[in-house]
């Protein structure tokens, strides 16, 4: 069969065998394209077909696969993302992780829709892309070095106009939530993805292209990406996304009364009121705004802070990181933003690490660890000692060794309360206590990748309901409606936050498809794209040995009601998790156990996978 | 008065919409190495934005280094390049090397990229502009 898809792809991928020095191309089967589109899904199909599940996360089996998608390297509304996908040292499950900046633009500038990285280097290296030229470079001198280090080195050498993404020393020392970092304040955060370079001996990556890219219809194109951009140019919406960007996000969490505190025993900050808040962050904090590549709603932020008597410049701070840091461990906005700085410089996910110091000090609080086991105090509302943690952390040393691990294990290793370890499948959870919005309760629980709020936001209907927001029936349907939107939008690949400021659904997207690549393309077909990936997730994840009983939050939020704020009292009721659990799992097709069924495997065009 | 385009480097959030929707407006293709405006940060050494473009400048040194007197001022008074007379100097682009002001950019095998104000138009640049950080002052 003919590729019937002309335009806007590639039609390339780049092989990279670390172990060999050895550099190919690689082309995909014809019709993954049509199937898949590129980003999450494509990425799901390529962990099955390789059969990354067999293998150790950092051994030099498993591989890395990156991509981007049809839309990438034009003006999309959102466009600006990269789609890292990979077996998860933090799970053992399936992961995807995105990444903003320019990474995804250029790679596809380059000629290609994305990278394959296997095996492992006998030496540190870094991949170079520029067009057509290719090579591995020794990494000696940047290896150890610093996330913000390596990259102004690298800069030095390859100048402002690539984009250039690294690991730091977390991912170097396979530390299981170290991220990949670039250009400056972007990071793929969750799950791992910096191990596994670091397990592969690959520091980074330089990339830049410039080779046109052909669309069947680039005059249509650009005129209806000028009208959405022009329509809501002044919009009171997208201006506030620019000038707030995820910072106020606080407001929605404080207002339900999830914000994390104290490791999610309480829901609200008090902090809110005085300079935990977006206004006072913006003004006391942040210098201007930034944006990823090509987006027309700019929504990061650069911000420099004062710790020690040392001025660092950070990006953000992004709420996942007020929230999981600040508000969690009770810590101001300056302590909170040299937190940023050093997980973004040690290469950490701010998320995990927030989630990892916030169980040791509660440990530390109910007499289960000691001042003697860590070597130094941590307690709440208090920074002292929190950069040692995370420094041993990363370098995997002292405590930090245990920490390191991530919650799951760090309390299974101490023996200590596995009920208190905030996470699922091991991903540890961002700033949302699930037990002031069911939806977040199914959605954590269900997540492909574990503990992670951006398969599906169930906020904006539970906002407008509280009933809703509370309730078990119906919630099955809705989180597998949300969570296609966004699986759809990360197979474009888009950033989520920009359709919903721009009024623009699925079908609006599914235009888009068919302007760039010329393929008949609508709503129907977004939505098996979708269930594609959640599927073939879902598989990846059984083959890995993740089941039904891995689908389930912490004990904390069965058995502890929530305090404080407007979610007092409230607790996830554990037939009620199961009433929305067994709704989401039929939803999907998928039978009581969570395993899809052979019907539903052969409706989406994915028949033949053995499980 | 003559039309101008202005640049606040402090609103900008580097995002390089400007030069995407440019690149599309003027050579059919979302390149930013055919764009006519550029984007220039390096935040990992500070958060100054540079943002270049042609200033329709009084100096017109482009104008002046052109062999082929393929530049010229229109009655808008903007700087405008005649496609059919460049010869690019046979690849040197005397042009770029002449501006002061980063204005004027290689474009191997064809004229040098250039603001020409989108000829007469509202820049694009100035409309997509997500920070207003450009503003389009007409004369």
């Amino acid at each position: 069969m003919a590729l019937s898809i002309k335009n806007g792809i590639r039609n390339k991928y780049l092989l990279i065998d670390l172990t060999k020095s050895d550099i190919s191309t690689f082309v995909f089967p014809e019709n993954y394209y049509e199937k898949f589109l590129g980003g999450k899904a494509f990425n799901a199909q390529f962990l099955l077909d390789e059969e990354l599940y067999n293998y150790d996360p950092l051994s030099a089996e498993n591989q890395v696969v990156l991509s981007v998608g049809p839309v990438t390297g034009t003006a999309t509304p959102g466009v600006g993302k990269a789609i890292f996908s990979t077996r998860s040292p933090l799970t053992g499950g399936y992961l995807d992780s995105t990444i903003g900046g320019s990474l995804g633009h250029y790679l596809k500038m380059s000629g290609v829709d994305g990278i394959i990285i296997k095996g492992r280097s006998e030496k540190p290296v870094f991949l170079e892309i520029t067009n057509d030229q290719v090579c591995l470079h020794d990494a000696s001198e940047f290896w150890g070095k610093g996330c913000f280090e390596s990259e102004k080195l690298l800069r030095k050498k390859y100048g402002t106009k690539y984009s250039i993404a690294v690991i730091g020393p977390g991912g170097e020392n396979l530390v299981p939530y170290a991220v990949v970092h670039a250009d400056f304040y972007h990071q793929a955060g969750r799950g791992g993805v910096g191990a596994v370079l670091g397990s592969k001996n690959l520091k980074g990556l330089v990339v830049f292209g410039n080779q046109e890219i052909s669309l069947q219809d680039s005059k249509k194109h650009y005129d209806k990406t000028l009208e959405i951009i022009t329509t809501f140019h002044q919009d009171p919406g997208v201006k506030f996304r620019i000038k707030y960007g995820t910072m106020s996000t606080l407001d929605l969490t404080q207002h339900f009364g999830i914000v994390p505190v104290k490791n999610f025993t309480e829901g609200i900050t008090e902090a809110y009121e005085t300079n935990m808040n977006r206004d006072y962050l913006r003004e006391n904090y942040v210098v201007r705004d930034l944006g990823c590549f090509g987006c027309s709603m700019p929504c990061g932020k650069a911000a420099t802070v004062d710790f020690n008597n040392q001025k660092h410049r950070v990006g953000g701070p992004e709420y996942e990181t007020i929230s999981v840091i600040g508000t969690n461990l009770e810590v101001g906005p300056t302590e909170t933003l040299y937190f940023n700085w050093l997980c973004d410089d040690l290469g950490l996910d701010t998320v995990s690490a927030g989630n990892v110091v916030a169980y040791v000090v509660e440990a530390l609080e109910d007499g289960k660890l000691s001042k003697n086991d860590l070597g130094y105090e941590l307690k709440w509302g208090s920074s002292e000692n929190v950069e040692r943690a995370m420094q041993d952390i990363a370098y995997n040393r002292d405590f930090g060794k245990y920490m390191a691990l991530g919650v799951k294990k760090l309390a299974e290793e101490l023996g200590l309360d596995s009920g208190k370890a905030i996470h699922v499948k091991g991903m540890e959870l961002p700033g949302y206590d699930p037990r002031g919005s069911t939806g977040y309760a199914l959605g954590y629980a269900v997540a492909d990748r574990g503990g992670c709020h951006r398969r599906a936001r169930p906020t904006r209907k539970e906002q407008e309901n509280e009933e809703f927001r509370f309730a078990y029936q119906g919630k099955g349907e809705f989180m597998k409606e949300q969570e296609d939107i966004r699986a759809f939008y990360h197979s474009l690949i888009i950033c989520d936050f920009v359709p919903p400021r721009y009024k623009l659904k699925i079908k609006d997207y599914a235009e888009y498809i068919t302007l760039i690549t010329g393929m008949e393309f609508d709503k129907d077909e977004a939505i098996r794209v979708s269930e594609r990936a959640f599927t073939l997730a879902r598989v990846f994840n059984l083959k890995c040995g993740l089941t039904a009983r891995d689908d389930v939050l912490p004990k904390r939020f069965y058995k502890e009601p929530i305090k404080k704020g407007n979610a007092d009292g409230r607790l996830i009721s554990w037939d009620g998790f199961l009433v929305m659990r067994e709704e989401y799992y039929r939803a999907r097709g998928w039978d009581a156990e969570g395993i899809p069924t052979q019907k539903t495997l052969e409706r989406l065009g994915i028949g033949g996978i053995v499980l | 008065m003559k039309s101008v385009l202005k640049a606040d480097t402090k609103k900008c959030a580097s995002c390089h919409l400007c030069g995407l929707m440019c690149s599309m407006e003027n050579y059919g293709q979302y390149n930013l190495e055919k764009s006519a405006i550029r984007i220039n940060s390096n935040f990992i050494e500070n958060y100054i934005i540079k943002i270049n473009y042609c200033l329709q400048c009084k100096q017109q040194y482009c104008l002046k280094a052109c062999p082929q007197n393929a530049i010229d001022v229109n009655d808008r008074q903007v700087i405008v390049i005649d496609q059919s007379k460049c010869d690019t100097c046979s690849g040197e682009y005397l042009c770029v090397s002449a501006c002061k002001f980063n204005g004027i950019y290689k474009n191997v095998g064809y004229p040098p990229i250039k603001c020409d104000l989108c000829k007469g138009k509202e820049p694009i640049c100035a409309q997509v502009c997500p920070l207003d950080a450009l503003d389009f002052v007409r004369g």
